[in-house]
Order: C-alpha cells, then sequence, then structure tokens
C-alpha cells in the first residue's frame, strides 16, 4: 500500500512537519489583542465581513503594492538603526538594534499586525477565499475517481494465446498410470478374532491396529455398544451447541475428568480434530508456539490454522528448545511488544517414531520462561502411567503442571474422536472457540458409551493386567528388536515372526 | 473479442464491510442533521450549533476510525494492528466510503465557520479538529504510528 514505510525516517519527517504545522495553526487564528478598530465597528449581529467595502477598497489597493512591503521593510530597519543608537553603538547597539528589530517584526507578523492571517481574513473578504478553496477541494475529492488496486488487473488472453493453448492442452488420464512398485497389493481380512486376524484364509497375529490394550470390541463393550444403539440410534444428529448433546457425551465427559484428576473435559468427535481445534483457539496472530520437528499432522495443521508465530524444535533436544526460548524473549524485548501467549506442543509418544518426549525436563523449562505446556497423549493413553493417565503420569507431574492435555479415544479406549482434559477455563473457552466442537455433528452416542465402557474397564483390576502386560509385551519386542541389522527387509521380516511367535507364547 | 476476466472484489472482512449495506449513508447523514438539531435547540443558537456538532463528531470518529483498531470477528487477530480507517473497504483508498469520510468534517467546518460571526466560536479549534482529521485520512499516513502510539 502507498505510504507503508518502515523505520524511524517517517516518524521524524512528520513530527517535525506535525508541529509545524500546529505553531502554524496557532498563529494564524490567534485573536488580534486590540481586535481591529474598523472591522470592529462594521460588525453587525450575525456577519462581520462583507458590509465596509468603502474601507476595504483604499487598503486593497494599498495592500499588493510594493510601496507596502518597502514600506514595511522600512520600518523594521528603522527600528533596528533606532536601537542601535539607543545601545551607543558597539555590541550594546547591535544587542538593542536586534531587539527592537525583531520586536518590529512581530508587530507586522503576530497578532493585530498587517502581515497576520487575521488581518488577511477580515479585510479582503479572506473568509470566501478560504472557503472557495474548501469547496474546491470538496468537488475534487468527490470527482477523483476510485483507485482500483494495480496487482489484481489481469491482461486479457488474445485469440492468438487463446488458439495457443487449447492446441497445446492435452488432456490427463482419469485414472493416472501408478508405477508397479507403488501399487499396493492388499489382503482381503475375512475376520477378527480377539488378537488375531485371518487375511487372504491365512491367521495372522494383528500388528495392524492401535488397539493397544485390546479394548475394542470386546463382548462387554460391544453389548454396551448395542444397547446404545437400540435407545438412541446411530447418528447424534446435530453439532452439541444445536439438540446434539446428549447425556452420554456429558457422563464420559465427567468420567474422563474423574480419570485425570481435572476439573473438565471436553469430547471432540474426530480425532485429528482435536488438537487441531485447540491450538488455534488458544493461539492467535500475536502468540509464539514452539513444537517438536516430530509432532505431527494435526499438530502442524493446528499451528499453521492458529497463524502463530511457529517455532520448529529439535526432536527431544531441551538445549534447543531453551535457545528459542531466549530468543523469543529478546525479540519481545527489543520490539517492546506487548505480552502475547507462547505454547509449548508436544506428544507424549510420538506417533511418528515411538520415542517419548521428556515432560520433567520439559516443565521445569516452562516454568522458568513462563510457556504453557500442551501435551497430546493419543499414544501414551492407557500406555504410559501407573493408572493409565499417559505421559504426565510417567513423568511424576500432576494434572494441574500441564495446561492443556489431550488426545485421541482410538487408541487405548477402542473408540473414536478424541478429548481434552484441563481447568474449568481450558475448557469451558473450548466449548466456544475449539472450531471442531462447535462445527461438527457430535460423537455418535454408542462410541460414548464404547469409551465409557473402556475408561470403565481401564480403571478396574483388570485394566491394570491389559496395561502390565502391554508394557511386558513392548519390552521384549523391543529387546528382540534391538538385534536385528536392517539391511535385509527379508531378513527383518523372518526375524520379526520369530520375535512375535516368542511374545505371544 | 478478447476474453476479459472480471475479477472479483469481495470484502470478507467483517469488521467494515457493513459500510456498503445500503442506507449506511442515510444513516450517518442522519445521525449528524440530528444531532445538530438537538444541539440548536439546547443552545438556542443555530449558528453555533454547528461548530459543536463538528467538534464532538471530530471527536467521535477520530476515536472509533483512527483509534479503535481490530473488530469483532474471531478471526485469529488478522486486523488487530489496523485501525478502522485502514481496513475500510479492503485497505483501498479513494472509495466512496473513504471519499464521504473525508469530505464530512470538511463540510461540517465550513458550516460552523460560515454558521456564525467569527469571533463567537472557535475558530482555531475548528481549523486544528478539521486539519487533524484530513492528515489522520490521507493514504500517505497508512499503518503508519507516530511515536509508537496505538503500535499495538
Amino acid at each position: 500500500m502507498k505510504g507503508q514505510r518502515s523505520g524511524p525516517w517517517v516518524v521524524d519527517a512528520s513530527a517535525t512537519s506535525g508541529a509545524l504545522l500546529v505553531l502554524l495553526m496557532l498563529w494564524a487564528v490567534a485573536a488580534p489583542a486590540h481586535a481591529s478598530a474598523p472591522a470592529a465597528e462594521s460588525a453587525t449581529p450575525t456577519r462581520s465581513m462583507g458590509t465596509d467595502s468603502s474601507t476595504q477598497t483604499d487598503e486593497s489597493e494599498d495592500y499588493f503594492h510594493w510601496q507596502t512591503v518597502k514600506d514595511l521593510v522600512g520600518s523594521v530597519v528603522a527600528a533596528a538603526v533606532g536601537g542601535w543608537r539607543e545601545g551607543n553603538g558597539g555590541w550594546r547597539g547591535l544587542e538593542v538594534g536586534f531587539i527592537r528589530g525583531v520586536q518590529e517584526i512581530w508587530v507586522i507578523f503576530g497578532p493585530g499586525g498587517k502581515l497576520h492571517p487575521a488581518y488577511f481574513l477580515e479585510h479582503f473578504h479572506g473568509h470566501i477565499m478560504v472557503e472557495g478553496v474548501l469547496l474546491l477541494i470538496i468537488a475534487y475529492l468527490f470527482l477523483q475517481s476510485t483507485f482500483k488496486p494495480k496487482p489484481h488487473r489481469e491482461e486479457p488472453l488474445t485469440d492468438k494465446e487463446i488458439t495457443q493453448l487449447c492446441k497445446e492442452w492435452q488432456p490427463e488420464p482419469l485414472v493416472p498410470q501408478v508405477p508397479e512398485d507403488d501399487k499396493v497389493h492388499s489382503r482381503i481380512i475375512s475376520s477378527y478374532e480377539d488378537k488375531y486376524v485371518v487375511a487372504d484364509g491365512k491367521r495372522a497375529l494383528n500388528l495392524l491396529s492401535h488397539n493397544f490394550l485390546n479394548l475394542a470390541n470386546t463382548p462387554e463393550m460391544l453389548a454396551v455398544a448395542s444397547t446404545t444403539v437400540q435407545k438412541y440410534g446411530v447418528g447424534s444428529c446435530g453439532p452439541r451447541g444445536f439438540y446434539g448433546t446428549i447425556d452420554v457425551h456429558l457422563k464420559l465427559e465427567e468420567e474422563l475428568a474423574q480419570f485425570m484428576g481435572t476439573d473438565e473435559a471436553i469430547i471432540y468427535s474426530y480425532d485429528i480434530a482435536t488438537v487441531s481445534s485447540i491450538i488455534p483457539a488458544f493461539a492467535n496472530r500475536k502468540d509464539v508456539l514452539i513444537i517438536d520437528e516430530c509432532c505431527g499432522y494435526p499438530i502442524q495443521q493446528g499451528a499453521t490454522l492458529s497463524r502463530a508465530a511457529v517455532h520448529v524444535c529439535k526432536h527431544n533436544d531441551m538445549a534447543d528448545m531453551e535457545r528459542i526460548m531466549i530468543m523469543v524473549e529478546e525479540e519481545a524485548k527489543k520490539e517492546k511488544r506487548p505480552l502475547n501467549r507462547r505454547i509449548v506442543i508436544v506428544e507424549g509418544i510420538y506417533a511418528s517414531n515411538g520415542n517419548l518426549s521428556p515432560l520433567d525436563k520439559m516443565y521445569e523449562l516452562k516454568e522458568k520462561y513462563k510457556y504453557r505446556l500442551v501435551v497430546e497423549e493419543s499414544m501414551s493413553f492407557g500406555v504410559l502411567g501407573e493408572n493409565g493417565r499417559g505421559a504426565v503420569e510417567h513423568w511424576g507431574l500432576k494434572p494441574s503442571d500441564v495446561e492443556v492435555v489431550c488426545g485421541s479415544m482410538g487408541n487405548a479406549l477402542g473408540s473414536v474422536g478424541g478429548w481434552c482434559v484441563g481447568t474449568t477455563e481450558i475448557v469451558e473457552h473450548q466449548r466456544l472457540s475449539g472450531s471442531g466442537y462447535c462445527f461438527s455433528a457430535s460423537l455418535p452416542p454408542y462410541l460414548a458409551t464404547s469409551a465409557s465402557q473402556s475408561l470403565c474397564a481401564m480403571s478396574q483390576p483388570e485394566g491394570k493386567a491389559r496395561m502390565a502386560q502391554l508394557r511386558k509385551n513392548a519390552a521384549s519386542m523391543r529387546k528382540m528388536l534391538a538385534n536385528i541389522p536392517d539391511e535385509d527387509i527379508k531378513m527383518v521380516e523372518h526375524a520379526l515372526n520369530k520375535a512375535v511367535q516368542q511374545v505371544i507364547q | 473479442m478478447a476474453h476479459k476476466r472480471t475479477p472479483s472484489y469481495v470484502n470478507l472482512n467483517k469488521n467494515t464491510n457493513w459500510l456498503s449495506t445500503p442506507a449506511v449513508w442515510a444513516w450517518y447523514l442522519g445521525t449528524v442533521f440530528l444531532s445538530w438539531l438537538v444541539i440548536s435547540a439546547i443552545l438556542d443558537d443555530a449558528g453555533l450549533a454547528w461548530t459543536y456538532v463538528h467538534l464532538v463528531h471530530g471527536v467521535v470518529t477520530y476515536y472509533l476510525l483512527h483509534y479503535c483498531k481490530g473488530g469483532v470477528e474471531e478471526d485469529q487477530g488478522k486486523y488487530d494492528l489496523l485501525t478502522f480507517w485502514e481496513q475500510v473497504d479492503s485497505q483501498v483508498y479513494g472509495t466512496r466510503n473513504r471519499k464521504l469520510f473525508t469530505l464530512m468534517p470538511v463540510a461540517l467546518f465550513v458550516l460552523a465557520t460560515h454558521g456564525t460571526d467569527f469571533r463567537k466560536q472557535p475558530l482555531g479549534l475548528n481549523l486544528v479538529v478539521v486539519l487533524v482529521l484530513l492528515i489522520a485520512k490521507l493514504p500517505a499516513l497508512h499503518k503508519v504510528r507516530f511515536f509508537g502510539i496505538n503500535k499495538y
């Protein structure tokens, strides 16, 4: 846009000229101390100009004469010379002469003087000229055409160019050619049996799903889901704010909040919309986000949508995170920006590489630099922690130490959707600002009851046993996979099969 | 015949696109006129009332147009650094709405100065107000902040 400059230059120039302008205006409108006699005499109740034509014609003849200028200059010089004589010559004379000269200039230019704008206004229909100028300005602005923003203007295509483009155009095939390597050879799964699948007629261990605690599709859950479908039907038919809130949603939210030990919880109907809605709800253009480089797609999307300044820190590298925090603080101090929100976003267990994030060190860092922490516990809920509460519990932090904890219900809970727990403020804010909450249909009731059922199962000794078994399996798997050289895929496959056989036995 | 593509200028900024709805101008002009009527009834002086209208209009429009930033819309703070005047009409200058807002102080100034005797009204104050408002609306001062005032 025109006039969009930066730096101190413009400010200084404008400030000086602005100050000069103000002084000019004050000078121009200063009322003369001895309100000029001729004008005062002829003042009418409503108008003070335009009636004393007799005095005006005489003066107007004189005003624009060289004689007037000579007279004025002469009077200044005379005053200066008189002053010099007063001071008896020498330095004192110069001093007094200078003062007298300046005083005479002020008499001419100051309020009441001949060259003061008020004199002009009062004696020569000056106000009419000013108003005329203003009317001309009004007319000019009125008749000025609208500027069109130039970047948007495009050159229209000529006929020749159109013909050329049409000749060159080749239709793309509806179904593009896929190279043989990229083709997916799917296996047909005919049935699920607990932790096995029957694929292409062969029975195989199911390592496809994230059913960590094997709670999905248990007979209890299926029974609960079936009853719910009988009672409520399948869909919820609306977003949470418009007749889509059902008592099973509220029950699940209460149970989650109680399980995690926080004030409240909120449910989202789509797993990856959870963290993508939470981040824009708490961050905007002015804010700063620090995300780990291995954070997954939903977190990246949320960061983009929030329009905040995103800094990516090296994977699990606390020194790098501290460096970024220091850099942000310095920049903010330098630009004297007002205080903004600063948030660190990590995952409990990273979905891309299975690493844990060091939440204990991260907690110290965020407390030191006054950041808020968001932990995404999709992979770690039901997996880490004494009671399956996730990475926060695993690292010994209290629920109140982490501002926002969220995750998906599609992994350990064996349902669909997402959840978020926190203080009342955090959760209630999301009810109006969480896009995925406000603008999507709510979770189908049978999925909510299934999740409730899983949560219940997790809290019981049976659930604890499942978690213990999961941890044991994970540990043995890691031990056995640790020694595999990763050159040959076939060798790895073979070793994997062997390892898995050992695990299930 | 050359193929012309008509670009569309849709103003999605909910903070300011209400200015293009019908009767907004009439509402604005009507408010100013009504306030003149009320003030002239209170003061019993129609001419001097224009001065008051001019001054009050100046202060109010300066605050609303050149001091208030951002707006009511939930837009991740997209316009939080732009004053209302800068946001109007997708930041394009020379549009009708802009001309109306630029001309109003000038027109009120002419009415105020013409309305009553020069000595009865604070001519200097009227002039200062109209000049400040005109300068604030210049395209050259788009996104310019003096001394860091009102920057954030």
